[in-house]
């Protein structure tokens, strides 16, 4: 063997202990807030329909991170409330590393929730938010595969019905898999620390 | 808990600074009553605030007035099956030398049928009555995010949790409680 040959060798062998070694630090997800799936499971069977009323499938899920809130727009304390949280958390979502992810509300009221009325509420919390709503069936189909229960009232004829849900946050991983849930109350900042620990946890898989 | 109770005292302090009388029994702090800003479109808000209870005898808030809507209504959550129940309820009671707060995720004042957007700086009029025969006025700022740190931001969420929460706010009144005694 050469000089050149020995130092070849020496610097791919670094080059590959510096890669496995970073890979193999997957960081500590007992410090979590939310709970995260072991076991991700892929979304399936989606057939929504967005603000801009183009339909909305687990294939728009791919390729970024997405919060999903589930609720209604007549909703007058947990919808806005949580819906603030995640922009101010957001915010804080803007270091360098930070990859993509974006904000979905799904309306589980399509009855009052027009796709029109559903994009003029939730641009009035950040413009990058999308809404979404469907068939009170395949709201159901996709409210089961996030583990979100509501229950909208038999009896509507007041029109100021109101709708009971649940008020977790859940989050998409890129791959369209079902990832981690935050139970209230929660806040902004450990919203954005959990989240930065599941990015790094997922990128070490 | 030397941290808590300092905190205490200067919240407690913050708030004796800031108190607005509602009537002789019934004060409210000024920065702890606000309505939410409304997205276009909604016809729904809420309004906070807290009502300290200045008296010897337990007080009922029961009805709420305003020209914004024709419908309000007094709010509690209920936690049902994992899901945020809202209920209305014909009181809210603020006990003898104590207080009720009003806020985010608990009890509330419900507004239906808004007559118009609600818009951040503006300020709504509310008429609150209490079973006690007293009716008060009260001036409201409206806000597109809590005025009260550890609301929507709740950045402080330690101090969200249930029992140090409460504890926090019998400390509060304990503090209001021997100072009206002292005075």
């Amino acid at each position: 063997m050469n000089k050149f040959t020995i130092a070849l060798v020496a610097v791919v062998a670094l080059a590959a202990g510096l890669f496995f070694g970073t890979r193999q630090k997957a960081p500590d997800l007992s410090e979590l807030s939310g709970f995260s799936f072991p076991e991700p499971k892929a979304l399936a069977d989606v057939a929504l329909v967005d603000h801009n009323s183009e339909p909305l499938s687990e294939a728009n899920f791919k390729n970024r991170w997405t919060f999903i809130y589930v609720g209604y727009t007549f909703c007058p304390d947990f919808c806005p409330m949580t819906l603030t949280t995640l922009n101010q958390m957001h915010t804080l979502l803007t270091e360098e590393n930070d990859p993509e992810a974006t904000t979905l509300l799904l309306s589980v009221d399509p009855e009052r929730d027009t796709p029109e009325h559903l994009k003029d509420y939730v641009k009035y919390f950040n413009e990058g938010f999308t809404g979404a709503t469907g068939m009170p069936e395949e709201i159901r189909k996709f409210a089961d595969q996030i583990s979100a229960v509501y229950s909208v009232p038999e009896d509507r004829s007041d029109p100021n019905y109101l709708v009971d849900h649940s008020s977790s946050v859940i989050l998409i991983n890129p791959d369209a898999e079902v990832q981690a849930i935050f139970t209230p109350p929660q806040t902004a900042s450990t919203l954005a620390k959990d989240f930065r620990l599941l990015v790094a946890h997922y990128d070490s898989r | 808990m030397n941290k808590l109770l300092v905190l205490t005292s200067t919240v407690s302090l913050f708030l004796l600074c800031t108190i607005s009388a509602a009537n002789d029994s019934i004060m409210i702090p000024a920065e702890s009553a606000w309505a939410r800003a409304t997205p276009p479109g909604s016809s729904t808000t809420a309004i906070y605030l807290t009502l300290m209870n200045h008296s010897g005898s337990d007080i009922g808030l029961t009805a709420v007035n305003a020209d914004i809507s024709d419908r309000l209504e007094l709010h509690t959550h209920v936690n049902k099956e994992g899901m945020m129940k809202m209920q209305q309820v014909t009181s809210i009671i603020i006990p003898a030398g104590s207080q009720a707060e009003l806020r985010p995720h608990g009890d509330h004042i419900m507004v239906f049928n808004l007559k118009k957007q609600l818009k951040p700086d503006e300020e709504i009029s509310v008429e609150l009555t209490f079973d006690d025969g007293n009716t008060t006025t009260v001036t409201i700022p409206v806000h597109k995010e809590s005025p009260m740190s550890g609301d929507d931001s709740m950045d402080h969420s330690e101090m969200q949790h249930d029992g140090k929460h409460k504890h926090m706010k019998n400390k509060d009144t304990d503090d209001v409680h021997q100072h009206d005694k002292t005075s």
